[in-house]
């Protein structure tokens, strides 16, 4: 396609607009070609790299004075547009604060055990995996340390080794619940959106 | 029209905004710079620059190019600045938030 046929079928589906506008936004493009051809472009190749008219066109329709007063779906979806309707949706509550108090009376303590529950059993972990140092250490500082000893380090050692992988499952679950709910209480104060 | 389409109009008017605010740009210029990052439909820009006209957000002046008809500059407005800002730090809240979901599924799996 080269300019003509491109400004033509623009042109055509912009038959819609004020003759002002679409005079202006045609010489916008008349433009683009101008300087794509200073910068040693073909015709075709700007052509392309602008797109399909039909759909240029219709994204400048979006533009009509009578369309901005009524914004449609595409004003909506435009960043401003969205950030202005969740300002509006969510507000802040007292009474809802007060409530959310009462239930992180319950909520509080429940987070508390389920942290220590995690805390203990990563100390747990973390002895099992050490324990073979500690055997060696015992060795070479005490000089005691016999079989029984050896194959109960050995125990803990597989025990650790085996529960390490859900442990740090276990510890993500529960940062991604303790985020999840961070945010369901402010959501709940600043009310839905 | 896809969903792709869409979105990458909302980005759009994000990076004129920004390149317009760091200097005074022509339309093709303004083109030449988006495509350097983005892959979009450059004739997306003009009826995305009379909005942002429109609103207020940028205004145009002509000036002289060498050997040919002036161009039109876009520069930013202070509201315009403003905005600009505010989309930004929203884009960058928004970006956040995807990646944080993205990898909160991979937790899960």
């Amino acid at each position: 396609m080269n300019k003509e046929q491109f400004m033509l079928r623009l042109s055509g589906g912009l038959s819609a607009l004020p003759p002002e506008m679409r005079k202006e936004l045609l010489a916008d493009y008349e433009d683009h070609f101008r300087s794509g051809l200073e910068h040693g472009k073909s015709e075709e190749e700007i052509a392309f790299e602008l797109g399909s008219p039909e759909e240029l066109a219709q994204e400048a329709l979006a533009l009509r004075p009578a369309a901005a007063s009524y914004p449609g779906p595409e004003a909506a979806s435009h960043v401003g547009g969205t950030r202005a309707e969740t300002k509006r949706k969510s507000s802040f509550s007292p009474v809802r604060l007060i409530m959310l108090l009462f239930w992180s009376l319950l909520a509080i303590p429940a987070w508390l055990v389920a942290w220590s529950f995690a805390v203990a059993l990563g100390a747990f972990v973390l002895a099992s995996l050490a324990s073979p140092l500690l055997f060696a250490a015992d060795l070479l500082i005490n000089r005691t340390g016999n079989t029984a000893e050896f194959f109960a380090v050995l125990l803990l050692l597989g025990i650790g080794m085996l529960t390490v992988g859900p442990f740090l499952k276990l510890i993500r679950l529960l940062a991604a619940a303790a985020r999840r709910y961070a945010v369901w209480n402010v959501t709940f104060i600043m009310g839905r959106n | 029209m896809n969903v792709n389409t869409q979105f990458k109009k909302g980005v759009l008017e994000l990076c004129v905004l920004v390149l317009i605010e760091r200097k005074d740009r022509y339309g093709y210029e303004l083109a030449q710079e988006v495509s350097r990052h983005i892959e979009v439909a450059e004739g997306a820009l003009y009826p995305l620059l009379r909005r942002l006209v429109g609103d207020g957000y940028c205004t145009t002046y002509l000036q002289e190019s060498s050997g040919g008809p002036p161009r039109k500059y876009y520069q930013i407005t202070p509201e315009g600045s403003e905005y600009a800002r505010e989309t930004v730090s929203e884009w960058r809240a928004f970006v956040a938030g995807v990646t944080r979901l993205l990898e909160e599924g991979e937790d899960h799996e």
